[in-house]
C-alpha cells in the first residue's frame, strides 16, 4: 500500500468525493420527484444509487479493491448471511396464510 | 521477530492477578468465575426439581431463605418458578458453558497450541473478561429487583417479555454486556489463530481444538449482533414504549395496551433464533475439540479422518446460520419455507455424524488408557449421539408439531449440553489441570465423580423423553399435574428429582478434588505427563509470561502417535 | 508491552498486520448488526403495507441531506489525514483529523436538533413503528459516531505522541480508525435514503 504513489491516490479520492456528492444530489432529486416516477422506478433507483455510493466508499476509500483474500472472504460471509437473513425473514412472513398473520 | 519471550519486569499484585493481560491469567479468571456461575445455575435447577418432584411442599433447608416474595413459608410461588427457569437457562448457557469453553479453555490453551506468546490483542482480552463479569453481575442483581429476575424463559418471547417485570430489562442489559464481551473475544481468537501461529503451523497441522475454536469464533462474531439488535428493540419496547414486537389490539388483563401497535412478534423470534441456533453449536463445537484432543492422546494413535472432521466442522459452521426457523415450525409459517428449513436442518446433522463417527472409528485398534479425562471424553460420544439423534424428530416439521415445547425438547438439548458438553468440560479440566498447576488431580476421586455422574445424568434426562412423548409441556410450574395426558408419566418427576439430587452429590468429589489438588495434588514429574504431541505440553509448567523461551517450530501434524520407527510412542509437533 | 508479532509489520502468508484483520472482523460483525436492523425495517414495513408513512412526510429531508454531505466530507478529510501521515506531513494530519472530528460533532448537533423538533411535535419512538425504527437506527448510528469521535479525539490528542516514537505504528492506527469511520459513513449512505427518501 505504501509503495503506491500517494499523490495519485489523493487525486482519486477527490474524484470519488465529487461523484459521491453528485449521486447524493441525484438521489434526493429522484425522491422529490418520486410521485411522478412511481415507486416501481424510484425505489430501485434510490437504492441503486446507494449501492453505487456504497461500492465507491468500500471498494475505493476503504481499499477493499486491493485488500487481501482473507478479508474479502470474511466480508463475503457476513454479506451472504445478511442477505439470506432478509430473504428468509421475508419468505417466512409471506408464507403465513392471510388470516394467521399477527402483524396488523 | 527474535525477541526474548520472557518478560522480566516485576508486576504489582493488581497487574498480575486482577488486571492481567496475560491470556493464561484471563483464562483462569474466566474459568473460576464461570464455574461459580455453573454451580449457581445448577442450584437454581435443584430448586425447580424440588417443586416438580414435590409440588407445593416447602423446600427443605434453603426454603426459608428465599424470601416471602419467592417462596412464602418455603413453598415456591409460580412466579419464582418462572424466574428460576429463565435464569437457569440463561446462566448455564451464557455465564457458564460458553465462558468456560471459550473464555477459559480457549484463552488458556489456544495460544499455547499455536506456539504463540499470547493472544493478538491482550488488552482487548482483559476488557472482554471484565465486561463479561459486568454482564454476570447484572444478571445476578436482577433477582433482587421488584418482581425478581427475568421470568419469560431464556428465549424472552414477546409479547410476554415486553410487558414482564423489571428483571427482564436487567436481562437485556446483561445480555448486551455479554454479547459485547463475546464479540471482542471472537475478534481476538480469529486474529490470533490466523496471525500468531508459529512457523510450520499450517492450517492442517492445527490441533482439532484450535479448529473448533476458530469456527466457534466465527459463529460468535456473525451470529450475536442480530440478538444485540433484538435486545435493543425489546429494551425500547419496555422502556420507551415502542411497538417493535407488539401487534395492534393487544389486551392485557382486560385492558387494551396503550401502544402504537404495528409490531411483529415473529421478528423477535427470527432475530433471537438467528443467534440462538449458531449458539448451540458454540456450546458443542469446542467440547468436540476438547474430546478430540483427549481421545487422540489416550488411544496412542492418530485421529481417524482428521481432514474429514475439519471440513465437517467448517461446513457445520456455515450451515448453522440457515437452519434457525426449525425452532419456529409452529408459528404458522407455510409448508414451503418449513420444508426449506427442514432440509437445511437434516443436512446439518451430517457433519455432526461425521465428526462423531471419526472419533468412534479412531478408537479401533488404539492402546486405550482409561484415565479420568478419557472416561469423560468417551462418555461424551454416546451421550452426544443420543442428544443428536433425539434432535431429528424435532428437526422434522411433522413430528415437531407433537413434540415442540414438551419435555422431549428438554431431554434432547440437555443430553447434548449436560452429559455432552459438561462432560467434555470435566474432561478438559482433569486433562489440562497438570499443565496449569503442576499437579495431578486425584484419580480415585475422579472415578467417584465420573461413574455416578454418568449414571444419574441418564436417570435424570432419559425419562424426560417419555414425558415429552406423552405431551407434557415444558415450563409448567406444577409439572403438568392439571393435564389428563400427563397423569401416567407424572410419577417420573419424583424419580428425576431424586436422581438430580444424587447427581448433585456426585459433583462433591469433583469440587473437593479440584480445590484439594491445587495445593496437595501429586506433583507431575515432567512438563508433559500425558505424553502428548501438541505444543501446550512443550512449555514449562506452568507456562511463564510469553509462554515459550524461543518461538517453537512445527514440523509435523498434531497427532503423530505410534509413528513407525520412532523411539517413543509419540512424536511432538515441534520435534524435527 | 508484550512481544506480539505483526503489530506493525505484515505476516507474509496473510499479508496483514493484526489490527487490520481485527478491524475488518469487527466491521463484519457490524454488517450483521446493522444488517439485522435493516432486516427488521424491511419486515416491519412489509407487514405494515400501505399504512407505513413516506419518510419525507415526517422527516426533514434537507437536514438529512445536509448531514449526508457533512459525513461524506468527513470521510474525505479522514482519508486525507491518513494520506498526510503517509507523506510524513504531521501538521496536515492534525488539520484533517481535526476537521473530521468537528464535522462529526456537527452531524451530531444536527441530529440532536432533528430529535428535538420531533419531540416538540409529539413524535416519540412510541408514536409509531416508523418513528420507533427511525429513532433506533439513527440512535445506534449516532452512538457509533460518538465512538468514532472518542477514538479520533484520542488520536488527535494524547495518542498522537506515538508519531514521534513509532510513526509507522501510528500511521497504521490512523488507517484502522479511518476504516471504522468510512464504515460509519457507509451505514449512513444506506440509512439516509431508506429512512428519509423512501
Amino acid at each position: 500500500m505504501a509503495e503506491i504513489n500517494i499523490k495519485s491516490e489523493i487525486q482519486k479520492y477527490f474524484k470519488i468525493f465529487i461523484i459521491l456528492i453528485v449521486l447524493m444530489g441525484v438521489a434526493v432529486g429522484v425522491s422529490s420527484f418520486k410521485l411522478n416516477l412511481g415507486w416501481a422506478v424510484s425505489i430501485p433507483l434510490i437504492l441503486g444509487i446507494a449501492c453505487v455510493m456504497g461500492y465507491l466508499v468500500s471498494w475505493q476509500l476503504m481499499h477493499l479493491s486491493s485488500e487481501k483474500r482473507t478479508i474479502l472472504v470474511i466480508l463475503a460471509l457476513a454479506t451472504t448471511f445478511f442477505i439470506s437473513m432478509i430473504l428468509l425473514f421475508l419468505a417466512a412472513h409471506f408464507s403465513i396464510p392471510e388470516g394467521a398473520k399477527y402483524v396488523s | 521477530m527474535a525477541h526474548a519471550y520472557h518478560d522480566s519486569h516485576q508486576q504489582s499484585f493488581w497487574r498480575k492477578y486482577i488486571f492481567s493481560t496475560d491470556h493464561k491469567m484471563i483464562g483462569l479468571q474466566y474459568g473460576i468465575t464461570a464455574l461459580c456461575f455453573l454451580l449457581f445455575g445448577f442450584g437454581l435447577m435443584l430448586l425447580m426439581r424440588w417443586q416438580l418432584g414435590y409440588p407445593g411442599e416447602p423446600i427443605p433447608g434453603v426454603g426459608k431463605f428465599l424470601g416471602e416474595n419467592n417462596a412464602p413459608g418455603g413453598i415456591m410461588l409460580p412466579e419464582f418458578y418462572n424466574q428460576l427457569g429463565a435464569m437457569h437457562g440463561t446462566i448455564m448457557v451464557f455465564l457458564g458453558v460458553v465462558p468456560i469453553l471459550v473464555g477459559a479453555f480457549g484463552n488458556y490453551i489456544v495460544p499455547l497450541q499455536l506456539g504463540a506468546p499470547d493472544m493478538a490483542f491482550p488488552k482487548l482480552n482483559m476488557a472482554s473478561y471484565w465486561v463479561f463479569l459486568l454482564g454476570g453481575v447484572t444478571m445476578l442483581v436482577s433477582f433482587f429487583v421488584p418482581g425478581g429476575a427475568a421470568n419469560s424463559g431464556w428465549t424472552s418471547y414477546p409479547p410476554l417479555a415486553d410487558i414482564a417485570t423489571m428483571g427482564q430489562t436487567f436481562w437485556i442489559v446483561g445480555m448486551v454486556f455479554l454479547i459485547t464481551s463475546s464479540l471482542l473475544g471472537a475478534v481476538n481468537f480469529i486474529a490470533t489463530i490466523l496471525q500468531l501461529r508459529t512457523e510450520g503451523m499450517h492450517f492442517m497441522r492445527f490441533p482439532f481444538f484450535v479448529w473448533a475454536q476458530l469456527v466457534t469464533a466465527f459463529l460468535l462474531l456473525l451470529a450475536f449482533p442480530p440478538l444485540e439488535a433484538a435486545g435493543l428493540m425489546q429494551f425500547f419496547d419496555r422502556v420507551f414504549h415502542t411497538s417493535f414486537f407488539l401487534p395492534s389490539g393487544l389486551v392485557v388483563s382486560g385492558e387494551p395496551l396503550q401502544i402504537s401497535g404495528g409490531g411483529s412478534v415473529l421478528l423477535w423470534q427470527h432475530l433471537f433464533w438467528f443467534l440462538a441456533h449458531p449458539e448451540v453449536y458454540v456450546l458443542i463445537v469446542p467440547a468436540m475439540g476438547i474430546v478430540a484432543e483427549i481421545i487422540a492422546n489416550n488411544i496412542r494413535k492418530p485421529l481417524w479422518g482428521y481432514k474429514s472432521m475439519v471440513y465437517s466442522l467448517i461446513f457445520l459452521g456455515f450451515m448453522s446460520f440457515i437452519v434457525w426457523a426449525h425452532h419456529m415450525y409452529l408459528t404458522g409459517m407455510g409448508t414451503t419455507i418449513s420444508a426449506f428449513f427442514q432440509t437445511t436442518t437434516m443436512i446439518i446433522s451430517v457433519p455432526s455424524v461425521i465428526i462423531l463417527t471419526c472419533l468412534f472409528i479412531s478408537l479401533w485398534g488404539g492402546s486405550i488408557r482409561f484415565n479420568t479425562p478419557m472416561l469423560f471424553a468417551l462418555a461424551f460420544l454416546p451421550m452426544f449421539g443420543i442428544g443428536g439423534l433425539t434432535g431429528l424428530p424435532l428437526g422434522l416439521a411433522a413430528p415437531d408439531i407433537h413434540l415442540h415445547d414438551t419435555y422431549y425438547v428438554i431431554g434432547h438439548f440437555h443430553y447434548v449440553v449436560a452429559p455432552g458438553t459438561i462432560f467434555a468440560i470435566f474432561a478438559g479440566i482433569y486433562y489440562w489441570f497438570p499443565k496449569i498447576t503442576g499437579r495431578k488431580m486425584n484419580e480415585t476421586l475422579g472415578q467417584l465423580h465420573f461413574w455416578p455422574s454418568f449414571l444419574f445424568m441418564n436417570c435424570v434426562f432419559m425419562p424426560m423423553f417419555v414425558q415429552g412423548l406423552a405431551g407434557v409441556s415444558r415450563r409448567l410450574y406444577d409439572g403438568g399435574q392439571q393435564y389428563a395426558h400427563a397423569q401416567a408419566v407424572l410419577p417420573l418427576n419424583k424419580m428425576i428429582t431424586v436422581c438430580a439430587f444424587f447427581l448433585a452429590l456426585a459433583q462433591l468429589p469433583f469440587i473437593i478434588n479440584l480445590i484439594w489438588s491445587m495445593f496437595k495434588g501429586e506433583k507431575v514429574k515432567s512438563d508433559n505427563p500425558w505424553e502428548s504431541t501438541t505444543l501446550e505440553w512443550a512449555t514449562p509448567t506452568p507456562p511463564p509470561h510469553g509462554n515459550f523461551a524461543k518461538a517453537p517450530k512445527v514440523f509435523r501434524g498434531p497427532y503423530e502417535y505410534s509413528v513407525p520407527g520412532a523411539s517413543k510412542d509419540f512424536t511432538p509437533q515441534n520435534e524435527s | 508491552m508484550d512481544n506480539i508479532p505483526y503489530t506493525v509489520n505484515v505476516r507474509e502468508d496473510t499479508g496483514l498486520y493484526n489490527a487490520k484483520l481485527g478491524i475488518w472482523l469487527f466491521l463484519a460483525s457490524e454488517v450483521m448488526l446493522f444488517g439485522a436492523l435493516f432486516s427488521s425495517y424491511v419486515l416491519l414495513r412489509t407487514g405494515a403495507g400501505a399504512s407505513w408513512p413516506a419518510g419525507s412526510s415526517i422527516l426533514h429531508v434537507h437536514l438529512g441531506a445536509f448531514n449526508s454531505i457533512v459525513l461524506l466530507i468527513s470521510s474525505m478529510t479522514m482519508i486525507l489525514a491518513w494520506a498526510a501521515l503517509k507523506e510524513k506531513n504531521f501538521p496536515r494530519f492534525k488539520l484533517n483529523l481535526g476537521i473530521t472530528i468537528l464535522l462529526a460533532l456537527l452531524f451530531l448537533g444536527v441530529k440532536g436538533h432533528e430529535y428535538a423538533t420531533k419531540f416538540e411535535h409529539h413524535l416519540f419512538p412510541s408514536t409509531s413503528t416508523f418513528m420507533a425504527i427511525y429513532f433506533l437506527m439513527t440512535g445506534v448510528h449516532a452512538l457509533h459516531i460518538i465512538g468514532g469521535v472518542v477514538v479520533n479525539s484520542y488520536f488527535w490528542g494524547p495518542g498522537s505522541k506515538m508519531w514521534k516514537t513509532d510513526p509507522e505504528h501510528f500511521t497504521n492506527r490512523i488507517e484502522i480508525a479511518g476504516l471504522y469511520w468510512h464504515f460509519v459513513d457507509l451505514v449512513w449512505i444506506f440509512l439516509f435514503p431508506v429512512l428519509y427518501l423512501l
